[in-house]
């Protein structure tokens, strides 16, 4: 035991139960053995003093026994230069950073490394950020974020972050893989969905809905086999999932029983000019062996209501075209045969669910004001609707029809809501007083319109304060947006 | 005349302001659109910011500071709108004309550079500042040094008292110790005058889980009890070490009084710790050998004075409190931005330990020394590590510093601007591409 550990023991018990040791040779007992006090108190703690500074002076390194970190691999994408990466600190933690990091993407460039522990932060704090942050991450990025587990949505996890990670870890794991290779995320889907727990399983279920594509069909026997699911909202997201999948057999039994189901008539003189063809509807005789398994309502239930049951349940999950080849019909007729029997709002889903735009396109004549609809629809249906509704300014079909419309909107339609902004803010003395769904335009409009839309007129001298402070903000966001779109090297395209 | 300085980069800009609120309002202002008449003749720049009354506020800065000057009724120094103006230089340079100022602004950019005239000139005329003015009663003074110090007498006789009853009854008892023990000792020496020792006190329950360093902290208390009564036997810089361990404030009159060395001073790094309310600012300003610490402090929430611009080369007349290792130090008069000047050399881990042994020796109350060390690796961990070819060191700090320096190395050792306080090394910078990039001190925003 060293001089100073005897000196510890002696501290820790008090010196009323114990003898102060003798300091043992050499410099240090030397000049401790010097040091004595009239109590034994005062001797322990001096002495402490003199080997604390002694220690903390003499103190070396400790020997260098860990490796340090492999190296990043080499970055195989340029760094952004410095002309668009100092909008960075500027633009963090602001609506703002999604258009940065896409326009980065776009100019096939990386985050400086500096940068990297803030972003990474940030999409983890927003996942919506994680699938624009990952293109932009470089070798460097994907390196880093194999340090922290808060950063596993990163490409590069491995199985081991597979295993290590909760339900919501391995939904955002799988959402990285996903939007880096799409193939890799169908193998650790298959690899890993039958054994996940029910929770687990919904999740990634829902994820994989949010990114599904044609490609996704490979999954059918996977999806085929988790409609029988233990848990029922699994059955109804794999149910989903075949539905969007146009050649699934989800989707061929139902057209069959949608032939099956419906028979179309003659038209008569009226039915004719209108363009409307009568349909009778008979019901299912024979017992339908995939019934459960799809979902279908229960044919026993009530006698009457089972055929129209079945036809509404068909219109709302089978493919659009699965529909329409079933009984060779334009999807005109398919939006007759709904309206006839009061299903149009479930064509309607339908055609959302599949963002099927001719089915979109021929509901809209019933429909003219279903946002989503039109969203579908042809351009010029919508853009037209986009004028009716400024022209009036009415702010919550503004919403509807603006709220999903990705940016940058043509200059044209920003000009217009840039007038209705102004003309409705004139009077207005603070957010409150304008209204929650101007307010809401006005933040849509700070990151979706197109940078060079021209600035309106200026305000009139009789408006108030807030309404020049909130113009200025917008047009100041619209300038940085500017000069980061000329930064990027992006003049208008 | 006008020197037009490196021009400083967005970071640079926001470790400037006085508080986080101010850094995050400048970067909302940072847009051109909330401005008008966005200029930059040589050597300032000028704007008109927009704000919520009629008329626009006129902002300047003088870039040799930066110093800005603004018609708006802030109290923080740079304003808002003086940062933003910096900001928008860094971003849309291509925004400002270069027509000059208004009369009011030219007239205090005039000003300025007389000022800076005047005081280059007296600096290379006469070294002895004028002592002419007339200093309080000394025989007052005297009084009232007296009454204090044996106060202080006071407080540390019965703070010893309380030491040896500690170690009579076994440090083991310590933990089981009411809080209000400690916290009883810490006020008796804020009453008796003594605040540093109360700080010190206040530390003790950090040490309670690890005997080792409780010992080793109540053994420097002590050493501040037996020193204090033989304080005449001291030399002058030790007697000034041991009044600055006690918690004597500084004399700036009598430092700045003394003179100090007018030189190109690299800002090292910038460091910050939070003690109850009160804020401390560390500023590390180095210039050949001569390692300057300047602190700046904040109470309750008050904004700081400004900061220098970290990674960038002041020129200023730096004066050294006294010490037997001259570390503490004050500004005198207006630091410039000036060219870069030649930055330390970077020593070893063990180099570093050594020149911080060989100061503790010299004064043993130093809490920190700083040094621009490695190239280092840095390794995660818990704690993490910093390692050279001498061998390692913890390294702590915020994780948003720590994963930055992972971030620009690369796996790939960097020089490290860093503070070494006997436990582990806080990085405060990081010298990356020929460039000495500042590390935030805080989590986030």
């Amino acid at each position: 035991m060293s001089d100073h550990d005897q000196l510890l023991a002696l501290a820790l018990v008090g010196t009323a139960r114990g003898q102060l040791p003798a300091p043992g040779p050499g410099a240090l007992g030397e000049a401790a053995a010097r040091i004595t006090r009239p109590d034994a108190e005062g001797t322990l703690l001096a002495r402490a003093a003199l080997y604390a500074i002694a220690h903390a002076a003499g103190r070396t390194p400790d020997p260098a026994d860990v490796a340090p970190p492999a190296p990043a691999p080499p970055e195989t994408l340029p760094e952004a230069p410095e002309r668009a990466a100092r909008h960075l600190p500027l633009v963090l933690g602001t609506p703002l950073l999604p258009e940065w990091l896409a326009l980065c993407a776009q100019a096939g460039w990386r985050a400086p490394p500096a940068r990297l522990p803030e972003l990474l932060d940030a999409a983890r704090h927003d996942g919506s950020l994680r699938s624009l942050l990952i293109p932009v991450l470089g070798e460097r990025g994907a390196w880093l974020a194999g340090f922290n587990p808060e950063w596993r949505f990163t490409p590069g996890g491995g199985e081991d972050a597979w295993d290590d990670a909760t339900e919501a870890g391995r939904e955002a794991l799988w959402r990285g893989v996903r939007a880096r290779d799409p193939q890799a995320a169908r193998e650790l889907l298959a690899a890993h969905l039958p054994t996940e727990r029910a929770g687990s399983r919904k999740r990634l279920l829902g994820a994989l809905l949010d990114t599904l594509t044609p490609d996704d069909h490979a999954l059918e026997p996977l999806l085929d086999t988790l409609t029988t699911d233990r848990s029922e909202d699994v059955r109804t997201l794999a149910r989903a999932a075949l539905h969007r999948l146009e050649r699934s057999a989800q989707n061929a039994r139902n057209a069959a029983r949608f032939a099956a189901l419906v028979q179309l008539g003659k038209p008569g003189l009226l039915g004719r000019l209108k363009g409307e063809t009568p349909t009778t509807l008979t019901r299912p005789t024979g017992p339908d062996e995939h019934a459960v398994r799809d979902g279908l309502p229960d044919p026993t239930g009530k006698d009457a209501m089972s055929a129209i049951a079945l036809l509404g349940h068909l219109l709302v999950h089978t493919y659009p075209d699965a529909l329409l080849r079933a009984l060779d019909i334009p999807p005109a007729a398919l939006a007759t045969i709904a309206r006839e029997h009061d299903y149009l709002q479930a064509l309607a889903a339908n055609a959302a669910a599949t963002r099927h735009a001719a089915l979109a396109t021929a509901l809209l004549p019933h429909q003219p004001d279903d946002p989503t609809l039109l969203h579908l629809g042809p351009p010029e249906t919508l853009a037209a609707a986009q004028r009716h509704a400024l022209r009036p300014g009415d702010p919550e079909r503004l919403l509807a029809l603006l709220g999903p419309q990705p940016g940058p909107w043509p200059p044209e339609l920003g000009e217009a809501l840039l007038d209705a902004l102004q003309g409705s803010v004139q009077s207005a003395h603070y957010d409150y007083g304008w209204g929650y769904r101007w307010v809401r335009l006005r933040d849509l409009a700070a990151t979706r319109l197109h940078p060079h839309t021209p600035p309106p007129a200026p305000l009139p001298p009789d408006a108030t304060d807030y309404a020049h402070r909130t113009l200025t903000e917008l047009l100041g966001t619209l300038e940085l947006r500017k000069q980061m779109w000329t930064d990027f090297g992006k003049e208008r395209g | 005349m006008t020197v037009t300085p490196a021009p400083l980069t967005p970071d640079a800009i926001l470790a400037l302001a006085p508080d986080s609120g101010s850094a995050a309002n400048a970067r909302k202002l940072a847009t051109p659109g909330k401005w008008r008449n966005l200029n930059a003749p040589a050597g300032s720049v000028w704007g008109e910011c927009q704000g919520s009354g009629k008329d626009p506020y006129l902002t300047g800065v003088d870039l040799s500071g930066p110093v800005g000057k603004c018609s708006c009724p802030s109290r923080k120094f740079p304003c808002k709108h003086a940062l933003a103006l910096l900001l928008l230089r860094a971003t849309h340079p291509d925004d400002f004309g270069a027509a000059p100022p208004p009369e009011s602004l030219q007239t205090w950019l005039d000003g300025r550079a007389a000022r800076a005239e005047g005081e280059r000139q007296k600096a290379e005329g006469e070294k002895t500042p004028a002592g002419g003015k007339a200093g309080p009663d000394p025989a007052a003074q005297a009084k009232r040094r007296a009454a204090r110090e044996k106060k202080v007498t006071g407080g540390l006789d019965s703070l010893q008292t309380f030491l040896h009853d500690l170690v009579r009854d076994g440090l083991a008892q310590a933990p089981a110790r009411p809080y209000t023990d400690w916290d009883t000792q810490a006020a008796r020496l804020v009453d008796a005058q003594a605040p540093g020792a109360a700080r010190l006190v206040r530390q003790i329950p950090e040490h309670l889980g690890d005997p080792a360093a409780l010992l080793a902290h109540l053994a420097r208390l002590h050493l501040l009890t037996e020193a204090w009564p033989r304080r005449d036997s001291l030399s002058e810089p030790e007697h000034a070490d041991l009044r600055a361990a006690v918690g004597f404030p500084l004399d700036s009159a009598g430092v700045l009084e003394g003179g100090g060395v007018i030189a190109a001073w690299n800002v090292m790094g910038q460091g910050l710790t939070v003690e109850d309310t009160i804020s401390t600012r560390r500023t590390w300003l180095v210039s050949g050998d001569d390692t300057a610490l300047l602190l700046d402090f904040s109470a309750g929430g008050r904004p700081f004075p400004p900061a220098l611009p970290p990674g960038h080369t002041v020129r200023a007349e730096v004066c050294f409190a006294p010490g037997a290792v001259p570390q503490r130090a004050l500004l005198r008069g207006e630091a410039l931005a000036t060219p870069p000047a030649p930055r330390p050399p970077s020593v070893t881990l063990d180099a570093l330990l050594d020149r911080h042994g060989a100061a503790l020796a010299a004064n043993p109350w130093l809490e920190r020394t700083a040094h621009l060390t490695g190239p280092l690796h840095v390794i995660p961990g818990d704690p993490w590590h910093a390692q050279d070819s001498t061998g390692r060191l913890p390294i702590t700090g915020s994780d948003r510093s720590l994963y930055t320096l992972l971030a620009l190395g690369g796996g790939q050792p960097l020089p490290v601007y860093a503070e070494w306080d006997g436990a582990a090394l806080t990085p405060l910078s990081v010298l990356h591409g020929g460039a000495l990039l500042p590390l935030r001190q805080e989590g986030s925003e």
